[in-house]
């Protein structure tokens, strides 16, 4: 680890490719001397991260903040690992909030649960929900079609991460599968399975999903 | 044939707002001193005759100071004991069991801080990557060394202050001392240490909402985030985070040191000294070629600094027994007010 004490890196300071360090790369390469320079990093994607963690894990419970807040201190502490040929960190930041989310996959999966139900279903609207589950519906202004929620909570927590990562944080393939480091063909095929999934279990809307 | 996705895509839930408050917060821990005081042993080296000697001055430079006045001060920097107990044979947890034993309290009001001055030794690393590749082309290291004092508010509301004493570098074993550690300038820093309206984790009331019992506390070591670390190593570099410039409350440390008897691994280590030359009962545990030994009184088992040691020179890249980190925590007390520090450089915004 990097003293905060420490001189400067001696890095060429012409370096033409980041003139300015301007690049994510760069950013994180002048941090690995300078820790404090890995705050360029958060300034650029905070919010972006954030609002990707609080549309999968709700806004209630402050849990999308601590999600960000966690995401950038592991990349922080991972940012010696940081492949420094890519320019851009976002998918890298994404697939560590990724594997954050799914440590809050109860709370993900009750979030869909309580937008599947949002729109009455046998229960009735809200009849068995605690009273978290009602603040995420309050909360949901444009919540998702309930069908839709259905199939998303259906879908196994590696799948969901992809597709999300893709529908909802606007990665392309190449990002998604750097972000999850995998192959691009993998992201794919296993797209096309999600979408297999998905198509099945939109034309059962009403099937209960606990 | 994206149908699919796209009706995902067009039915994505509005994002949560992130206020303003909670993005400061994740800011100032990510580069709040907090951050950059975790600083893992494992890569610091050390050598071990420099310091030993080192240390032997120390005491006599630091010890005047631990005479710190204050309501309930706890000296953890009372005279070295030279008398140490016969541990040979026992266990870590026995160890950490007397050590639990031995807790006292200083219970601090929320409105007062928490003070403790330390002295530190660690090393500071430095790499040239290559522009291009990011590998890596350079690397040098030394040792930096300060003194250091935190006011800290007991209910974590209002702002401390931090004032470093950088004292002069030395050179690392195997290791020539690089240019660069000429550039660290003596004198001392002042810091102004806002809270941005979140109360620390280590702020008193939140460790006193700990779990009191050992189960509890084990469960919370292992609960925290620890990136792709072990758990067993994550855990344990949170026993010493927990202690490291905070005042634990007696029963939270009681549970905290029954926690880490358990971690596998775990071992007691005789004669261990601080960097105040204090010796004491070294419990530590292996990470990266370095035993990172938590170094406890013998008689009182209150903590008195933390140290490295080479038990892997691969690994490590440093000799075999050398010292490559090395802390003494001197004085815990309570104050009714900390510093005013100007600093315009620190700011919630």
């Amino acid at each position: 680890m990097v003293s905060s004490t420490a001189p400067r890196l001696g890095l060429p300071a012409g370096d033409p490719a980041e003139p300015d360090g301007s690049t994510d790369a760069g950013l994180i390469r002048a941090s690995l001397e300078t820790p404090e320079e890995f705050s360029g990093v958060f300034d650029r994607y905070a919010d972006e991260i954030h609002a990707y963690v609080s549309r999968r894990l709700g806004p209630e419970l402050g849990q999308a903040d601590d999600v960000t807040a966690e995401t950038f201190l592991v990349a922080f502490r991972k940012r010696h690992k940081y492949d420094l040929t890519r320019p851009d960190a976002r998918p890298w930041l994404y697939g560590i909030a990724g594997k954050l989310i799914s440590g809050h996959r109860r709370s993900e999966t009750r979030r869909l649960r309580s937008l599947a139900k949002a729109a009455g279903g046998a229960d009735g609207p809200g009849a068995a929900l605690h009273e978290e589950e009602r603040s995420a519906e309050r909360a949901s202004a444009a919540a998702m079609r309930p069908a839709l929620a259905a199939a998303l909570a259906r879908l196994s927590a590696a799948e969901r991460d992809l597709l999300l990562l893709i529908a909802w944080a606007d990665l392309t393939y190449e990002e998604t599968a750097e972000a999850l480091t995998i192959p691009v063909g993998t992201v794919r095929s296993r797209l096309h399975r999600i979408r297999a999934k998905l198509r099945r279990h939109l034309h059962l809307p009403e099937e209960p999903i606990a | 044939m994206n149908d699919e996705i796209e009706m995902v895509r067009q039915d994505r839930p509005e994002a949560a707002p992130y206020s303003r408050e909670a993005k400061l917060a994740a800011r100032r821990a990510l580069i709040g001193p907090a951050a950059r005081r975790r600083r893992p042993y494992g890569i610091v080296l050390a050598g071990a005759l420099a310091v030993a000697a080192a240390s032997v001055v120390a005491v006599g430079t630091l010890v005047p100071g631990t005479k710190d006045a204050g309501t309930g001060s706890v000296s953890a920097g009372g005279p070295a004991a030279v008398t140490l107990p016969r541990i040979a044979k026992m266990s870590a947890e026995e160890v950490l069991g007397r050590a639990a034993r031995a807790v006292t309290d200083l219970h601090p009001r929320d409105d007062q801080f928490i003070k403790v001055t330390s002295q530190t030794m660690y090393g500071a690393f430095h790499v040239d990557l290559d522009p291009r590749s990011g590998a890596q082309e350079d690397e040098n290291r030394y040792l930096y060394r300060t003194k250091r004092a935190i006011w800290l508010s007991a209910d974590g509301t209002r702002d401390g202050a931090l004032k470093i004493e950088n004292l002069a570098p030395r050179a690392y074993p195997g290791w020539p001392l690089p240019k660069e550690a000429n550039q660290e300038k003596p004198g001392t820093d002042w810091n102004k240490l806002p809270t941005c309206g979140r109360v620390s984790d280590t702020a008193y009331t939140s460790l006193k909402k700990l779990p009191e019992d050992a189960e509890g506390m084990r469960a919370y070591l292992y609960s925290r985030e620890h990136g792709d670390r072990p758990a067993d190593a994550a855990a344990w570099t949170a026993v010493g985070d927990l202690l490291r410039e905070t005042y634990m409350p007696a029963a939270q440390r009681a549970a905290l040191f029954k926690a880490a008897a358990t971690i596998p691994g775990v071992t007691v280590t005789e004669d261990a000294e601080d960097a105040a030359g204090r010796k004491g009962i070294g419990v530590g545990r292996e990470s990266a070629g370095v035993r990172e030994d938590i170094v406890f009184h013998p008689g009182t088992y209150e903590l008195l600094g933390e140290r490295g040691i080479v038990v892997d020179e691969k690994e490590a890249k440093a000799p075999l027994g050398s010292l490559v980190a090395s802390t003494a925590q001197l004085t815990v007390s309570v104050e009714d007010t900390a510093p005013e520090v100007d600093d315009p450089h620190v700011g919630c915004g």
